[in-house]
This record gives structure tokens, C-alpha cells and sequence, in this order.
């Protein structure tokens, strides 16, 4: 391959080039592509360490609006308890990982949508709550999660905003061993391009990329 | 050179996604291959992560005049041997003493060789790029290459000329060193 990277009139210094780096551009690796999942959690974690540390720009939504199919239904500040409800509910009347989801309330800058997640075959007696408000400096989520037992020693739950089963984008990872409650992570994508929002077990070790154990299931198209 | 990387770093700074996206979408394939070559195919991408986060974090100190590459090749590096360093040490539990294990990471002037070579071949112009990757990865010959992207086989060989030039001058310095 030398020869071919020095094709007119070589000088010493091309020609040691090209002896230099042929077997390196014959490697797999100097060719495969970034991985967006990678890019997209680097910028989730960004965000939401510049949020952190300005905590003024992201406010906490008043209200929320959750739609069950036809019925929308309002949720006072109470939402923290009655929001697994709704989830379960809404999980029953539409017997699998059914969700439902809502443009939010506008009283506050940001919208808020919640969607209703149901637990997989993996997680029967699973059932959340996410509401997601897209912030200027990235998506803010908060899972009410119920019935979602804490995950095994090492391993973890992690959340993803997908466009479809193959594509996907990591919000963050929890493991639930202090109990049940709401959790806040992060994305550096939207609902719009990544409407499906979903929960898997991971394994620690087991890499940067989702392991297909999915635990909890929702959609907000 | 300076300048844009003085603006995308500010952004960078910031917390701008768009200007993470940037600089990942210049450096991240690099980043990839340096973290590749010292821990392996499974941690690779939680070192490429680490090293931009700590790039955000060690902003504020960056030395422009150093230039963007260079900087995320170090942090790169550093993280990735940290990384190998922790997953070789022994766990025992927490009740012994933990004991670094000897290990030989890839040598700086190699990691930097492959950096370099990364960051050449995401700078060619895709069709010089194509050529390329089809005639070193695949090994295909100008016919065949010719015949794979439907092209004249002159288009082939004018492509992978000028593609050698910019990679010949991209990587130049690498060799005077």
C-alpha cells in the first residue's frame, strides 16, 4: 500500500508515511463510526451538571396534565402519590405497557408531558410515571416508579429515549435500593425525534449499550 | 484555527449541546480509537464519555494555543489508562487493601500515531474517504473500487491521489517527529 499513498514523485518523507500508517488505515476501528448513544449521554451529563449548578433555569412544573386515552386529568401538587395511580390505571385499561401521554399544562415556561409506562413480562407488577419537560438545556425526567423491585447487586436500571427498538439515546441510570420514589434524570434529546421511553436492567461491566432486558415500556406518540 | 476552537470551547463552557456535538463529531471517533486501543471494545465507550466530561469540567484551564486535539488526546489517554488501571486491580470486598496489578498500556507515541491517523481520515471529503476505506480496509483494487461505486476507474485513482496528499500532509508532522 505504500506505493499506492505516495503516487506521484514520492519524496523520502511520503514514502515513510505511507510505510508508517497503511496497516493502520487497514484497521477496523480507524473506520467505525461514533456511536450516537455515547454522544448523546456525554451531552445529557453536560446539561445536566450546567443545570445543577444554575438550578434557577429549570423550575419544577405547577401542574400536569395526564390523558388516559379521551380522559384528561389534571394533577394537583400531589402528583408525587397520585401519579404511580394514574400509571397503574392507565396500564389496566390498556392491559400492556400502554401509556398515554399529554402536552402539559403551559403555566409554567416549560411544558410538561407525562407519560404512563407499564411494566414488560420482565416486570409485571411494574408501573410509572414520566414527566418530561424539555428544558433549554435539555430533557428533564422524573419517574414515579412503583412496583419495580430494587435492582440485584451489580447490576442497574437504566432509562432510554428511543425512536425505535434499534435506536436509542440513555436518560440516565437509578438502581431503586433505597425504595420506591421519583427519580430525575437527564437526556440530551427530545420527544419529538425520540418518543418511546423505556427502562432496562443492565449489568455492570456490560458496557455503554442497552442490554434488551426491557423492565418498563411507554410511548408518547 | 485558534480562533474556532477559542468560540467552540466557550460554548463547550457553557454547556451548549450544539458545540458538545461539534466537538464530539470532530474528536469523538479519535477519542474512540486511543480509549479502543488501551482498554478494549467494552470499555471504549464508557472512557469516550469520561474523557468529554472531564474535558467540560477541565475546561476553564484548556490552553488554546494547544489546540483542541492535542488536549482531548491527554485527557483521553489519561482516562483510559485509569480505566484499565481499575478494572486490573483486584476487588476483595473492601476488607483487604487493594493492590495495583502491573500492566503496559499502548505507548503514548503509538495512542498519538493512531489519534493523528483517526483524525486525517475523518477530515477526507467523503467521496476521498470512500475510496479509501474500500481500497485499505476492504483491500479492493481501483477496478473493483471503480466497480463498487459505479464510477470511472480515472475518478478512482484521481480520488485516491488527492485523498493520499491530504493524508500525507495531515500526518506529516507525526513522521519529522
Amino acid at each position: 500500500m505504500a506505493d499506492e499513498l505516495t503516487p506521484e514523485h514520492p519524496v523520502d518523507n511520503e514514502v515513510a508515511i505511507g510505510v508508517r500508517f497503511s496497516a493502520l488505515l487497514a484497521e477496523p476501528e480507524m473506520w467505525t463510526e461514533s456511536d450516537p448513544d455515547v454522544e448523546a449521554s456525554i451531552v445529557a451529563a453536560i446539561t445536566a451538571s450546567v443545570a445543577a449548578e444554575q438550578p434557577d433555569l429549570i423550575r419544577e412544573p405547577a401542574l400536569v396534565v395526564v390523558e388516559a386515552r379521551e380522559n384528561v386529568v389534571p394533577i394537583s401538587a400531589a402528583r408525587r402519590w397520585i401519579a404511580p395511580f394514574l400509571a397503574g390505571a392507565a396500564a389496566v385499561l390498556l392491559v400492556v405497557a400502554a401509556m398515554a401521554i399529554v402536552p402539559g399544562d403551559s403555566r409554567d415556561d416549560f411544558d410538561v408531558v407525562a407519560v404512563a409506562m407499564g411494566g414488560t413480562p420482565e416486570a409485571p407488577g411494574a408501573s410509572a410515571t414520566a414527566d418530561i419537560v424539555e428544558t433549554p438545556l435539555g430533557t428533564q425526567i422524573s419517574f414515579a416508579v412503583t412496583g419495580l423491585a430494587p435492582a440485584p447487586e451489580g447490576s442497574y436500571y437504566e432509562a432510554w429515549l428511543r425512536q425505535s427498538p434499534e435506536v436509542g439515546v440513555s436518560a440516565g441510570t437509578f438502581h431503586l435500593r433505597g425504595g420506591d420514589g421519583v427519580i430525575e434524570l437527564w437526556a440530551g434529546v427530545g420527544l419529538d425525534d425520540y418518543p418511546m421511553v423505556t427502562v432496562t436492567l443492565q449489568r455492570e461491566g456490560g458496557g455503554a449499550a442497552s442490554s434488551g432486558l426491557v423492565v418498563l415500556r411507554g410511548s408518547a406518540s | 484555527m485558534a480562533g474556532d476552537d477559542r468560540s467552540v470551547l466557550s460554548r463547550f463552557r457553557a454547556g451548549d449541546p450544539g458545540a458538545i456535538r461539534e466537538i464530539y463529531g470532530q474528536y469523538g471517533g479519535a477519542v474512540h480509537v486511543v480509549a479502543r486501543s488501551i482498554v478494549g471494545p467494552d470499555l471504549a465507550g464508557d472512557v469516550v464519555q469520561e474523557t468529554f466530561i472531564k474535558a467540560w469540567h477541565a475546561a476553564a484551564t484548556f490552553d488554546v494555543d494547544r489546540g483542541l486535539g492535542p488536549w482531548l488526546f491527554t485527557i483521553a489517554r489519561r482516562s483510559a489508562v485509569d480505566a484499565l488501571r481499575r478494572e486490573r486491580r483486584p476487588t476483595t470486598g473492601g476488607h483487604s487493601p487493594e493492590v495495583d496489578v502491573a500492566f503496559e498500556a499502548m505507548s503514548f507515541e503509538r495512542t498519538w500515531e493512531r489519534f493523528e491517523v483517526r483524525r486525517a481520515i475523518d477530515d477526507l471529503p467523503p467521496d476521498e474517504r470512500d475510496v479509501v476505506r474500500l481500497a485499505h480496509l476492504e483491500g479492493m483494487t481501483h477496478s473493483e473500487i471503480a466497480e463498487q461505486l459505479d464510477i470511472p476507474i480515472g475518478t478512482v485513482k484521481s480520488r485516491t491521489a488527492r485523498a493520499h496528499r491530504r493524508l500525507v500532509a495531515a500526518l506529516e508532522h507525526t513522521v519529522e517527529s
